[in-house]
C-alpha cells in the first residue's frame, strides 16, 4: 500500500484513509520492478518472451477492431497467414468496415473443386483477392454431401469480394439461403448466378438476389429443389437487365412462376432454356405472345407441354426473332408444332429436333418452304423421319441452308430419289451418324444434288462404300476440306486415293478411325496428293512403319499438327526416327494402344517432342 | 466554481478522483453522473495502473474539448503528439489491457488510439511469422492448411 510515488497536478486529500493519485506519470510505479528477457532485434526473435501477454487475451470484438484498422492488403495477407482465429476475423470485416480501399473491379477469378473447395479455402481468397484486383468470378464444384464449403465460406466470400460478378455453385447441400442473401446484399455488381444441386437454397434467397443484384443478366438454376415460383416473380420483377434464364429439374417451378417471368422479361430476354420442369402449354403460349426478344430457344423433356402448347407458341407470332431453336423429348412437337414454329419464326436459322419421336417428314418440308433463312438442322432420334422426308427438305430448302446433320435415326432407308433435280443445294456440311439404314443410294442421290460440300462426315455406317463416297463426291465444285469416315468398316483404299487425288489441295482433316481395310496404301496418296492436310486420324487401321515413312519423307512439306494412331499394331519402334521428323509440327499425337511402340520409345518421344501434346 | 467530483475505485483498491468532465468521456460511467456524486464507483475489471493511464488520457483530453475555437488546431497538433507519444512508449501488454479497458469503458478515442498502436505494431512486422512472435500467437493451422492460405496470400512476402 505504501509506495512511493510522486505525483504533480491537482492535489485533493480524501477523508478516508485509502491512497489515491492524481495525474502524472506514474506508468510502472505500481509494479515491482521485474528482470525483462533482453532480446536482439525482432526479426530474430525465435522464443517468445514469456512474461508478456500474448495478444490472444483480447476478446474477439477488440481483435476485431485492431485488424480493422490495417492499412492495406499486404498486412491483411500476412495476418489471414497468422492463425485460423484471425483468419476468421478478417474475413468478417465487411468491405464498407475495413479503412482500406477495396478494389472495384473484380479482375480475378477462382476455381474450387472436390476435396479442395472447403470453407478455409474461400476465406483465404476472400483476404487475398481484395486487394490484388478483386474476386470477380468464383466457381465452386462440391462433392454433395463431402462438401467442406459452408454458409460460412460463401459469406466469407461476401464480405471480402463486393465485386464478385460471376458465382457458381454446384453440388453444394451446406449452401442455404443465409450465404446466399449475405451475397446478395453484399455483392451488387453480381451479373451472373449458376446454382446446381443446392437443395438448401430456396425462394427466400432468390427474393434477397432478386432485391438487390439489379445488374444480374445470366440465371441458372438447375436441380434446386427448394426454388419455386416465388423466387421466378422476384427476380421477374427485380432484375430488369436479365437476359439468360435456364431452369432444369426444379419439381416446385410451375407455369405460376415461369409465365410470369416470360410475360414481365419477354421484352428484353433473350436466351430461354427450360428443361424438365413443370409447365404446360400455357408457359408456352406466354412465351410466344411476349417473347420478342428471345433469339434462343432450348426446349427439353416438357411432360406437360402437349401439341397445343407448341402449336400456340408458333403462331402467336410473337417470337419474331428467335434464330435458334433447339427442342428435345418433348412429345407435344409434333410436325404441327413444326409447321407453326416455322411459320411464326421468320428468322429462324438453326433448328435442332432431338427424340421426337412424331415429327416426319411433313412436318420438316413445311418447315423448309416457311423458314427461308434457315442455316442448319440437326435431327437426331427421330425416327419417324425416312428418306423422302429427308430428301424432301433438302430440296424444298431455301438458299440458305449450310449444313444438315442425322444422328441415329432408325427410319431412314437407303433409297434414291427419283425425282429430277432442278436446282442444287447450298448445303456445306453433312453429318451423318449411326444411321442403319443410311448407304451408297443415299449417298449418288446427294452427290447429285449437293456440289458444294466442304465438310463431310459419315460415321458407324455400315452400308456406306467406296462408291457410295465417290459419288457423293463427283459433281463437287469446291473441294472438299473436312472428311470423317470413322467406324465405316466398308470404305477401302480406293476411296482415299480419289479424295486424294481430287481434293489434295483443299483436304485438312481426315478421319479414318475404325476403318479396318484401310492400310498404308492410303497414307501414301495423302502424303503424295494432299498440301494442306494438317489433322490425319488413321486409329485402329492397318496403317504400319511403311506409312509413318511415306508421311514424313512427303515431297508436300506436310505441316502435320494433329496425328492419331490410337491401336495400329502395325506401328512399331521403327517409326521413332519418322515421328520426331513430324514431330516438328505436331501440336498433338495419339499413340495410345499402339502394343510395338515400346516404353523407351514413348520416353524419348516425350523428351524430344515436348511442345506436343502426346496420348499414349 | 465548485465542480463535481468523483471517485472510481479500481479492482485493486486504488482510488481515483476525478471530475466530471472526465467521467462523461466514458460512455459507461456517464451515467453515474446523476447517481454517485460523493460515493466510491467500483470499476472492478480495471487495475490501478491502467485506471490511472485512462485518467490521465481523459484529462488530457478535457483540456482541448473545452478549449475555445481559435487555438484548436494547434492545441489539437499537440494533442496528437501528446497521444503518440502516450501510446507508444507502452509495452503491447499495457495496450491490450488498455484496449480491454476502453472497451468496458466505452472511451471511443482512447480505444482507437491502442487499436490503432496494435495495428501499426501488426503492419511493422515482415510476415505472418514475425507477427506471431511479437505478439505471442501460437498458428492453429496444419501444415496443409497453412500452405493453402499462404499460396493465395503470398504476395505479401517481398
Amino acid at each position: 500500500m505504501s509506495g512511493i510515488f510522486s505525483f504533480s497536478g491537482d492535489e485533493e486529500f480524501f477523508n478516508g484513509g485509502s491512497m489515491y493519485l492524481s495525474t502524472g506519470s506514474c506508468s510502472g510505479v505500481y509494479l515491482p520492478p521485474r528482470k525483462r528477457l533482453r532480446v536482439a532485434a525482432p526479426s530474430l526473435y525465435s522464443s517468445f518472451n514469456q512474461k508478456q501477454t500474448s495478444i490472444e487475451v483480447l476478446p474477439d470484438e477488440c481483435l476485431f477492431e485492431i485488424l480493422r484498422r490495417l492499412p492495406s492488403g499486404k498486412e491483411r495477407s500476412a495476418c489471414a497467414c497468422v492463425s485460423k482465429h484471425w483468419l476468421n476475423t478478417l474475413t468478417s470485416i465487411k468491405a464498407n468496415e475495413s479503412l482500406q480501399e477495396v478494389e472495384s473491379e473484380g479482375f480475378l477469378s477462382r476455381s474450387l473443386e472436390g476435396n479442395k473447395a472447403t470453407d478455409l479455402r474461400l476465406a483465404a481468397i476472400s483476404v487475398g483477392t481484395s486487394s490484388r484486383g478483386g474476386l470477380g468470378k468464383l466457381q465452386i464444384r462440391g462433392s454433395g454431401f463431402e462438401s467442406r464449403v459452408t454458409d460460412a465460406g460463401i459469406e466469407s466470400i461476401a464480405y471480402g469480394c463486393p465485386s464478385l460478378k460471376s458465382l457458381s455453385l454446384w453440388n453444394l447441400p451446406a449452401v442455404s439461403d443465409k450465404g446466399l442473401s449475405e451475397i446478395a446484399r453484399c455483392c451488387p455488381m453480381l451479373e451472373r448466378l449458376d446454382l446446381s444441386r443446392c437443395p438448401g437454397v430456396t425462394d427466400k434467397g432468390l427474393v434477397a438476389v432478386a432485391e438487390s443484384c439489379r445488374n444480374l443478366n445470366d440465371l441458372t438454376i438447375d436441380s434446386c429443389s427448394g426454388v419455386g415460383n416465388e423466387g421466378l416473380r422476384a427476380v421477374a420483377r427485380g432484375c430488369s437487365s436479365l437476359r439468360s434464364i435456364s431452369l432444369r429439374s426444379c419439381p416446385r417451378v410451375g407455369d405460376q412462376g415461369v409465365a410470369f417471368l416470360l410475360a414481365q422479361a419477354g421484352s428484353y430476354l433473350t436466351k430461354v432454356k427450360l428443361q424438365m420442369v413443370n409447365v404446360t402449354g400455357l408457359s408456352l403460349a406466354v412465351l410466344g405472345h411476349y417473347g420478342v426478344a428471345v433469339t434462343e430457344l432450348v426446349l427439353s423433356g416438357l411432360q406437360g407441354v402437349n401439341e397445343k402448347g407448341f402449336w400456340v407458341m408458333g403462331n402467336a407470332k410473337g417470337m419474331k426473332k428467335l434464330k435458334s431453336l433447339s427442342v428435345t423429348s418433348c412429345r407435344g412437337m409434333t410436325d404441327v408444332g413444326v409447321e407453326a414454329v416455322g411459320s411464326g419464326c421468320p428468322d429462324l436459322k438453326h433448328v435442332s429436333l432431338n427424340k421426337c419421336l412424331l415429327v416426319s417428314g411433313k412436318g420438316l418440308v413445311c418447315l423448309a418452304k416457311s423458314a427461308l433463312l434457315l442455316e442448319s438442322l440437326k435431327l437426331e432420334e427421330c425416327h419417324r423421319i425416312s428418306h423422302f422426308g429427308f430428301f424432301g427438305f433438302l430440296m424444298s430448302c431455301g438458299e440458305k441452308l449450310k449444313a444438315f446433320s442425322l444422328v441415329n435415326c432408325l427410319g431412314i432407308q437407303d433409297l434414291n430419289s427419283e425425282s429430277h433435280l432442278t436446282s442444287t443445294s447450298s448445303l456445306r456440311s453433312l453429318s451423318v451418324r449411326c444411321c442403319p439404314g443410311f448407304g451408297d443410294a443415299s449417298l449418288t442421290f446427294l452427290g447429285k444434288f449437293c456440289h458444294q460440300l466442304q465438310d463431310v462426315e459419315l460415321c458407324g455406317l455400315n452400308g456406306v462404300t467406296d462408291a457410295g463416297v465417290l459419288s457423293l463426291l463427283q459433281s463437287n465444285n469446291v473441294g472438299l476440306v473436312k472428311l470423317n469416315l470413322n467406324g465405316c468398316v466398308n470404305v477401302s483404299d480406293d476411296t482415299v486415293s480419289a479424295v486424294s487425288f481430287s481434293h489434295g489441295s483443299t483436304l485438312e482433316s481426315l478421319s479414318l478411325d475404325g476403318c479396318k481395310n484401310i492400310t498404308d496404301a492410303s497414307v501414301v496418296t495423302v502424303s503424295k496428293n494432299c498440301y494442306s492436310v494438317n489433322d490425319l486420324d488413321v486409329s485402329n487401321t492397318l496403317v504400319s512403319d511403311h506409312g509413318i515413312k511415306a508421311l514424313a519423307s512427303s515431297p508436300n512439306h506436310l505441316n502435320l499438327q494433329v496425328l492419331s494412331l490410337g491401336g495400329c499394331s502395325g506401328v512399331t519402334d521403327k517409326s521413332k526416327a519418322c515421328i520426331q521428323k513430324l514431330g516438328r509440327t505436331l501440336l498433338g499425337l495419339n499413340i495410345q494402344r499402339c502394343g510395338r511402340i515400346s516404353s523407351s520409345t514413348v520416353d524419348s518421344l516425350l523428351e524430344q517432342l515436348w511442345r506436343c501434346d502426346i496420348l499414349y | 466554481m465548485t465542480k463535481e467530483m468523483f471517485t472510481l475505485k479500481s479492482s485493486d483498491g486504488f482510488l481515483f478522483v476525478v471530475d466530471e468532465a472526465v467521467v462523461h468521456q466514458s460512455v459507461t460511467l456517464s451515467p453515474m453522473v446523476q447517481d454517485c456524486a460523493g460515493r466510491e464507483y467500483p470499476i472492478n475489471n480495471v487495475t490501478g495502473k491502467i485506471l490511472n493511464l485512462v485518467v490521465e488520457y481523459c484529462k488530457n483530453h478535457v483540456v482541448v474539448d473545452g478549449g475555445d475555437s481559435s487555438s484548436s488546431s494547434s492545441s489539437g497538433d499537440a494533442l496528437k503528439k501528446w497521444d503518440d507519444e502516450f501510446i507508444t512508449q507502452m509495452d503491447l501488454s499495457t495496450v491490450y489491457d488498455l484496449i480491454m479497458a476502453a472497451n468496458y469503458l466505452i472511451i471511443k478515442g482512447l480505444f482507437d488510439l491502442a487499436c490503432q498502436r496494435v495495428a501499426d505494431e501488426i503492419a511493422a512486422c515482415k510476415d505472418h511469422e514475425e507477427i506471431r512472435a511479437t505478439l505471442g500467437i501460437v498458428s492453429d493451422y496444419t501444415a496443409e492448411e497453412e500452405a493453402e492460405v499462404l499460396k493465395e496470400n503470398e504476395w505479401a512476402f517481398d
